[in-house]
């Protein structure tokens, strides 16, 4: 049994951090300067993290503004628009506004390298995945100026998105991480989503892990089932009730447990995250301790204090 | 009891208004220690001068102070109300972080947190009536941790008592017109019920003047729940969307005045007065002019403060256009007989 502590998404951009980057968006600090530093904050928090336990975290983490950036900027297509809300937080993202055929642009990979060689230069060990949005949560959260249908639009976001994942895979990323907060709706176009993911899993074969967040996706495990995934994280900090109706599925891939809330400043004992570790053992042979969502929402401290018990949890039970 | 009659669509402010940018310079050295309390005082009494006179010369019939001594509308309250605490600030977008407040321990009321910022504004603005802004209890409990009471709905519900005591000092003090802030009404639907309830709590037994303000959400779905809220005006933001779909105000409850919102206040380029006088005559087709009032779509102060300066001049010609057209009174607001031993 493989029992792992992982990040989702983002970790809380550090004030000083984000200040740096204001500084050198807005012409204060060269390139070099700000490159020395950033690798400076970021060799710091990698380190950070990585001596709490955790052992695989998502490259991108600090570096983007929200999960659309990236993709907004570079896919042909797209253009970043105004302020929108990120689901129901106070948080907001720059709206994808698709204003033409959409069509794949390198992306992540500058990112992945720079990271890469960070990760390197520091000699931090830890795995690191890839952050995409999936294809469904991009067409729900986008503005379409451009196609006549939302069946052109997700094919063509799906096809870019899938081309990004492919070129992750061969830069050496073993785990892709597509967020789908959108699939704990109560109403999903299952038509649209399979079209959507028959495009992103016919140019990916492994390591897929759909991330669901923010309520239940225990409804819509079914159609994920037929899907070749590797682990789905499920949120169960802020839907606890899901858990039985997971552990009762068909399902056979791994788990990500969305155990501790990144949504509050209340941190889990080690003891209730070692039991819900333990409950899911039974049917999982793949368990990656995870928080709901991405950790934006809470202040650095905090999340730093919740990752340390994470890492304590997952390992107390390597030791059992 | 005294009451002062408005011109018909009386215009004004939604509270917030840039900061000149030497107060911001202020702020930071002061932030640092590097200025003492009563210079800052008196910077932030100089700034609310300031921007009174912004508003004034720009023909808005109801000022406010812009909000300038509050960096943040949830924190400014949380910093004075007992059992909240800080972490480290939190980003919201880009690099801008808010310090989100965590509700630690029982909430206790301090003594007013918003009467003195009135009484200097009443000495200040040369208008009968002015506008003060209050975070609301859903809001300030949607925006903070909760760390303390079982749920949110019993935090929204204590911070109720306190803003509600918050008004009644407002009212002794002689304040005519508080506007509650409630952006983050929108954000949670499923919590209407008890959100309405929640600030029902707050205004209850008060006798001025009480609006709320409402922003960027589904207007359609909130607008049912909006009938049971004992408000007497909502202003809601509608330029931002193109004044798109104006016609979810035919369900508008008909014993409140819409505040409609015809400056959009993420945009810098302004307004022309055509599109002004477009928007209101739109929304003149669901709503009676006795029950309508003119402002901003939101807060002004992420402007440059002569963009937000222009945007206010256009919004007052068109309405002074207009009132050529309608000649007919405007509503009454009734001034409350201050308690002198405030």
């Amino acid at each position: 049994m493989i029992v792992e502590a992982a990040l989702v998404g983002g970790f809380p951009r550090p004030f000083n951090f984000g200040r740096l980057m204001s500084r050198y968006r807005d012409g204060k600090l060269d390139q070099e300067t700000y490159e020395k530093k950033l690798e400076a904050e970021l060799t710091k928090a990698l380190t950070k993290i990585v001596n709490s336990g955790v052992s695989i975290i998502p490259f991108n983490m600090f570096l983007w503004d929200d999960i659309f950036e990236p993709f907004a900027s570079s896919f042909e297509g797209i253009e970043r628009g105004g302020l929108y809300r990120f689901l129901d937080n106070n948080f907001y993202y720059r709206i994808p506004v698709v204003k033409g055929r959409v069509k794949h642009r390198d992306a992540t990979l500058a990112t992945l390298k720079t990271v890469k060689e960070i990760i390197d230069r520091g000699e931090i060990r830890v795995k690191i995945k890839a952050v995409i949005p999936g294809p469904y949560t991009f067409l729900r959260m986008c503005e379409n100026k451009y196609y006549s249908s939302e069946e052109e639009l997700i094919v063509d976001i799906a096809e870019a998105l899938g081309e990004e994942a492919k070129r992750l895979e061969e830069s050496g990323v073993s785990l892709i991480e597509i967020h789908e907060p959108m699939l704990v709706s109560e109403k999903v176009d299952t038509g649209l989503f399979e079209k959507a993911y028959s495009r992103i899993t016919s140019k990916v074969s492994k390591g897929l892990w759909v991330q669901t967040y923010f309520g239940p996706v225990s409804n819509f495990l079914e159609e994920l089932s037929r899907l070749k995934l590797d682990v789905i994280g499920v949120d169960v900090a802020e839907a606890p009730e899901q858990l039985e109706k997971v552990l009762s599925s068909g399902v056979e891939w791994g788990i990500g447990l969305g155990a501790v809330d990144s949504r509050s400043t209340k941190v889990e004992t080690v003891k209730q995250l070692r039991t819900l570790i333990k409950k899911v053992s039974e049917k999982f042979d793949k368990i990656y301790l995870t928080p709901n969502a991405m950790m934006d929402f809470i202040p650095v401290s905090i999340a730093y204090e919740k990752i340390r018990r994470m890492g304590l949890a997952v390992g107390g039970l390597k030791n059992e | 009891m005294s009451e002062v009659r408005l011109p018909v669509l009386p215009t004004t402010v939604i509270g917030s208004y840039p900061r000149p940018t030497w107060l911001r310079r202020m702020i930071k050295l002061w932030k640092s220690g590097k200025i003492e309390d009563e210079h800052m005082k008196e910077a932030f009494d100089d700034a609310v001068v300031s921007v009174v006179r912004d508003q004034e010369n720009a023909g808005v019939d109801i000022p406010s102070d812009g909000e300038q001594r509050r960096d943040e509308m949830v924190e400014y309250f949380a910093e004075r109300i007992g059992g909240f605490k800080f972490y480290d600030p939190i980003r919201i977008w880009g690099n801008a972080y808010f310090k989100k407040p965590a509700v630690y321990a029982p909430l206790e009321y301090k003594g007013s947190i918003t009467v003195n910022e009135y009484l200097f504004l009443r000495t200040v603005s040369t208008r009968p009536i002015v506008k003060m802004t209050i975070t609301g209890p859903y809001t300030i409990a949607d925006w903070s941790f909760n760390e303390y009471y079982s749920t949110k709905e019993e935090l929204a519900f204590e911070l109720s008592k306190i803003i509600n005591r918050e008004l009644k000092a407002l009212e002794e003090a002689g304040a005519p017109y508080v506007q509650i802030d409630e952006p983050a009404l929108t954000t949670h639907l499923k919590e209407l019920d008890w959100a309405v309830e929640a600030i029902n709590n707050a205004i209850k037994g008060v006798n001025i003047k009480v609006g709320m303000h409402v922003c960027y959400g589904e207007y359609s779905r909130m607008i049912p729940y909006l009938d049971n809220l004992k408000v007497s005006q909502l202003a809601f933001e509608f330029a931002n969307r193109g004044f798109k779909d104006i016609e979810v105000v035919k369900k508008f409850p008909e014993d409140k005045e819409l505040g409609f919102g015809v400056i959009d206040v993420h945009n810098r380029r302004v307004e022309t007065v055509d599109e002004v006088i477009a928007g209101i005559k739109k929304v003149l087709e669901f709503i009676p002019v006795e029950r309508l009032y003119i402002n901003p779509d939101c807060g002004l102060k992420l402007l440059p403060r002569e963009i937000a300066r222009e945007k206010m001049r256009v919004m007052v010609e068109a309405v002074n256009r207009l009132r050529k057209e309608i000649r007919k009174e405007g509503p009454v607001i009734r001034l409350p007989q201050p308690n002198l031993k405030q």
